[in-house]
């Protein structure tokens, strides 16, 4: 399945947890600080920014830490195995050309980018980035797909 | 669902990221990088060296 995506977010959603899909639009340095040290990943304009939310919630949080990497470039930071604040995290990202879904990992514990943390509902699919947007294995049912424009407005008084 | 504060929790093989050291031809920075085309994360340069 292919979906066309500029500017957008793609949210692919469940009964009880989504995943947010953009493009990453620009090339830069992506920074991974893990207890081993630092990494830096080359990402390309069509690499994707994945946010998954494998216990649902609102969507806005997901949307500012796409926006925090892509557009700011913040840092992925990686929690050593086992650590506590692992479930405290209630979104997690992954950034890359192809990241598969899987719930057999725990959130914010791995450096891979090419594996992000999701809910068992949505897990064993794999996202592809594109030319023109996104491609994904074929969705489970109940799954939907809904397109997202979000924009940031900030006003001094 | 997701394993937090389960037992299980998949192993990836370790080389996925390690990544290889660099160091910039523009800036000098050394740094470690993965990916196939890795970029200083000081200047972001793509004139970088394997070294």
């Amino acid at each position: 399945m292919n979906f066309p995506l500029l500017d957008e977010i793609a949210l692919i959603s469940g009964e009880q947890s989504f995943l947010l899909v953009a493009k990453a639009n620009e090339r830069f340095p992506l920074c991974i600080e893990n207890p081993e040290g630092e990494i830096c990943q080359g990402v390309d304009p069509t690499d994707l920014v994945v946010v998954s939310a494998p216990g649902g919630g609102p969507v806005e949080p997901g949307i500012m830490l796409i926006e925090l990497v892509r557009k700011h470039h913040l840092p992925l930071l990686v929690l050593p195995k086992d650590h506590p604040g692992s479930g405290r995290l209630g979104w997690v990202i992954s950034v890359g050309p192809r990241i598969e879904t899987n719930c057999a990992i725990r959130r914010g514990t791995h450096p891979e980018q090419q594996v992000i943390c999701s809910h068992d509902e949505l897990s064993g699919l794999t996202l592809t980035g594109t030319r023109e947007g996104f491609a994904t294995t074929p969705l489970p049912g109940g799954v939907f797909v809904k397109m997202l424009k979000s924009r940031l407005e900030t006003e001094f008084c | 669902m997701c394993t937090v504060g389960g037992p299980v929790d998949i192993d990836l093989p370790p080389e996925r990221v390690k990544g290889k050291d660099y160091r910039c031809n523009e800036c000098g920075e050394r740094f470690k990088g993965i990916g196939k085309k890795p970029m200083c994360p000081s200047c972001q340069s793509e004139d970088v060296k394997e070294i």
